[in-house]
């Protein structure tokens, strides 16, 4: 058998600008002319093609920044050693402030794509996993978020959990058994950061790589959704982009400057520390979780203590769960033979629903 | 400080305002002088190739250099001399006073400049080509002179150098970092020629042309990629030992996080600038075809960003002075700081009407006393505010830390007797709702 009889790329010119040793070992010439094929459609809303872009690479930079966070963290002494990476560790403040910074920009973007999604009404047939794979990543990215805020064990992060925790509480029957799951017991102690911190590091990672997998697959296999105005444009019209090279370069322009930003926030405005939490002082005054939760948090405080016979937070638990399946049942409502009033109705959904979300972050961040 | 009314600029402050026209001038007006450059040496190309569309694309391109240099560079000029004027007016009158020659030299050849930009733009095609070639020269000859006069007086403010001694003139122009801040900004200026000229480019409609000149824009930012490690250092190298001490000392503690404005606007400046020639490089220089006017518009903002970062910088470089060993940043001369803690202040000020201090005027005056001698820097609750500066601190603990400014190492002596610091105290501590001073309490 001669030295070349395995499939190679040695004779496919579109693999040319790859090294000999590679091209000579794999057979790669499928893969350059998959994204070659693949295309992306030019229209007035191309704009938020670049969301969940720019959401991978936060991401990126939240695993890059969180394996250089973890080489110095350490759970047994959890403020001490943020203090150390930010005063003693050659540019442990950068890095923190990163990662910190870019998992808020992280939620950030990762509503804005799927409010992006909704609008453009990318969830509908044949893609209705896309979108619940999506709704699985901000999940995901919210428990990264509660998990990873309790790390630093301030003073804020700690009352903070430790109402996110009484919140879950509520929840009949199983909500105590998931309280003391998460705390590891009936006070927030060390065996919560190890809880949280394992649960931070290692298994929401997981679990967001693999369901990111299975989201991007899904998106090369159906490719990119253009909107219904685009499909009923004369072909002529259409105008499409290459995805390899032309939109993956104008991806790499897109992070270049969400970069930038990025650094600009870390070094201008770096991520503060407060005191260390102590579980006997008093909760700061108005204490309030991160931004994220704000809209829910807001909306839990509208209830009375007892709505007839039912715990108020419990009904407000309740609401949260049926729009949260609601919402995830989308794809099946608007499906394409729903009729036309069920398709207004979930885009009237998706308007409140965005509203709601802005009306009551700004109330809970501006009442006492 | 003593001479003349104060101007209230509570919020942003006054340092914020002026940073702000400043930059956008700034930005506009080198864009003035590189693209001058860049219409003189782009018509020299067309013109010997015989070029039409390469003509075509240069005639656009002085309209709206034309535009935006004369109507918006004027009037940010005029702006800046409007708020500085009413912000710093010590610093101001020093300035006109020693350069008066210069700054007519300087107005002069503004009006040459505005002039000759106008007449090349509209003898499009009604001169012979040789002559409007020569007309742009002689355009960015004469914008170029600008960028040489002023260049004598900002780096004055920064290192006066044996002016301080001499009081002569030539010594406060030709100061020691004159000559590698021409440099510096005269490169630059080639860099804003091109970001502006990249934006200009990624209008065109006809694609092939688009893509050449938008390859062809992305060479200007390359001399300044690489050179300006090298005058940066140059410069850095000319100026007085504190001042570098200041920088370096900032430099040595970035990897702890202890960091100062100087040296987070330094990190910010490095990472806009890579981010800016690394975007040129893949968009406009390797892949035209996929850049668009969007992203043009987003190097445009970024070159902003780094102008007004550098700008601050090297007022940063100044403190505490706004003449560097001569005139401290609220006005006050280094020279009658000398005895600060004898100095009058109300009675040396004329505008605060009170001359003597009692129980009830004592805070008013504190109040004066803020506005003459901290506002130029300082706002109660906006920016730089004493609400959060002196956040939590004792009556006592302002009153004593008025008498050791210096000790900053970027704030001035207070002026004042004991009886003025005492009612200065009264006030800031007023702001943060400190505590009655313990002497009131015995």
């Amino acid at each position: 058998m001669s030295q070349h009889d395995h499939p190679n790329s040695l004779n496919d010119p579109t693999t040319e600008f790859l090294p000999k040793f590679i091209r000579e070992r794999f057979d790669l010439g499928w893969i350059i002319a998959f994204f070659k094929h693949k295309q992306v459609p030019v229209h007035k809303h191309s704009v938020w093609y670049y969301m969940g872009g720019i959401a991978l690479f936060l991401f990126i930079v939240q695993v890059i920044t969180g394996i250089l966070l973890m080489v110095h963290y350490n759970a047994g002494e959890p403020h001490a050693s943020v203090m150390a990476i930010m005063s003693q560790v050659d540019f442990g403040w950068l890095i923190r402030s990163t990662h910190s910074w870019s998992a808020n920009l992280m939620v950030l973007v990762v509503f804005i794509h799927m409010f992006s999604t909704f609008f453009m009404k990318s969830y509908k047939y044949p893609r209705e996993m896309t979108w619940m794979t999506g709704f699985m990543l901000l999940a995901i990215c919210l428990g990264f978020g509660f998990s990873g805020y309790l790390l630093p064990w301030d003073q804020l992060a700690y009352f903070a959990t430790q109402i996110g925790i009484k919140t879950n509480e509520a929840i009949p029957v199983v909500g105590p058994f998931i309280a003391d799951m998460m705390r590891g017991g009936k006070e927030l102690g060390t065996q919560t950061i190890e809880r949280f911190f394992a649960l931070h590091v290692w298994v929401l990672p997981l679990m967001f790589i693999g369901i990111l997998g299975l989201h991007l697959l899904f998106i090369q296999l159906q490719g990119i959704h253009a909107p219904q105005f685009f499909e009923n444009l004369p072909p002529e019209k259409k105008k499409f982009m290459k995805f390899f090279p032309d939109f993956a370069i104008k991806d790499i322009y897109v992070w270049l400057l969400v970069m930038n930003f990025l650094g600009l926030l870390a070094v201008m405005f770096p991520w503060e520390l407060g005191k260390e939490a102590d579980p006997l002082a008093p909760a700061p005054i108005g204490i309030k979780p991160e931004w994220y939760f704000l809209a829910m948090f807001q909306v839990l405080k509208l209830f009375p203590a007892h709505v007839g016979p039912i715990e108020g937070e419990l009904v407000g638990i309740l609401l949260f769960s049926v729009v949260g399946v609601l919402w995830v049942a989308i794809p099946f409502i608007d499906s394409p033979n729903a009729p036309a009033w069920r398709s207004r109705a979930v885009y009237y959904f998706g308007i409140a629903l965005l509203a709601g979300i802005i009306i009551f972050t700004m109330w809970g961040h501006y009442s006492d | 400080m003593l001479e003349f009314p104060v101007w209230n600029v509570n919020g942003i402050g006054g340092g914020w305002l002026i940073g702000i026209i400043a930059t956008l001038h700034v930005y506009v007006a080198q864009f003035a002088i590189g693209g001058g450059l860049y219409l003189a040496v782009t018509e020299y190309i067309a013109f010997k190739n015989n070029d039409q569309p390469l003509l075509d694309y240069i005639r656009g391109f002085s309209n709206f250099l034309m535009l935006l240099t004369t109507v918006f560079g004027a009037l940010g000029g005029v702006g800046i001399w409007f708020v500085v004027g009413n912000v710093n007016p010590t610093g101001i009158s020093a300035l006109i006073h020693n350069f008066m020659f210069f700054w007519a030299i300087e107005w002069v050849v503004f009006l040459v400049e505005i002039s000759i930009a106008f007449f090349y733009y509209y003898s499009w095609g009604k001169v012979s080509k040789k002559f409007h070639l020569q007309l742009a020269w002689l355009y960015y000859g004469i914008a170029f002179m600008s960028l040489v006069v002023i260049n004598g007086i900002l780096t004055f403010m920064l290192t006066p150098g044996d002016w301080i001694t001499t009081g002569n003139i030539w010594d406060a122009f030709f100061n020691p970092s004159y000559l590698p801040s021409v440099v510096l900004r005269t490169v630059i200026t080639f860099a804003i020629a091109g970001v502006f000229a990249i934006v200009t480019s990624s209008r065109i409609k006809e694609e092939a042309m688009r893509v050449r000149m938008l390859h062809y824009s992305a060479k200007w930012l390359m001399p300044s990629f690489f050179l300006l490690p090298f005058i940066g250092y140059w410069f850095f190298s000319s100026l007085p030992e504190s001042v570098a001490s200041l920088v370096l000392s900032g430099i040595a503690n970035i990897g702890s996080g202890n960091l100062s404005i100087l040296t987070r606007l330094l990190l910010l400046v490095m990472l806009l600038s890579v981010t800016i020639y690394l975007v040129s490089l893949l968009g406009p220089y390797f892949n035209p075809k996929m850049f668009t006017f969007g992203f043009s518009i987003a190097i445009l903002v970024l070159g902003l960003f780094v102008t007004g970062a550098t700008e601050s910088i090297r007022e940063m470089l100044r403190k505490p002075y706004v003449i560097y060993d001569y005139l401290y940043s609220n006005g006050v001369r280094k020279s009658v700081a000398a005895d600060s803690s004898n100095y009058n202040i109300i009675m040396h000020n004329k505008w605060i009407a009170e001359k003597t201090i009692t129980p009830e005027n004592q805070k008013i005056v504190g109040e004066k006393i803020f506005r003459v001698q901290c506002q130029s820097c300082h706002t109660t609750t906006g920016y730089r505010s004493m609400e959060d500066l002196a956040s939590g601190w004792e009556r006592d603990f302002i009153y004593r830390r008025l008498s050791a400014l210096t000790a900053t190492g970027i704030m001035p002596p207070f002026m004042g007797n004991d009886e003025e610091r005492r009612a200065l105290a009264e006030y800031i501590g007023d702001i943060v709702k400190a505590k009655p001073l313990v002497a009131e309490i015995k």
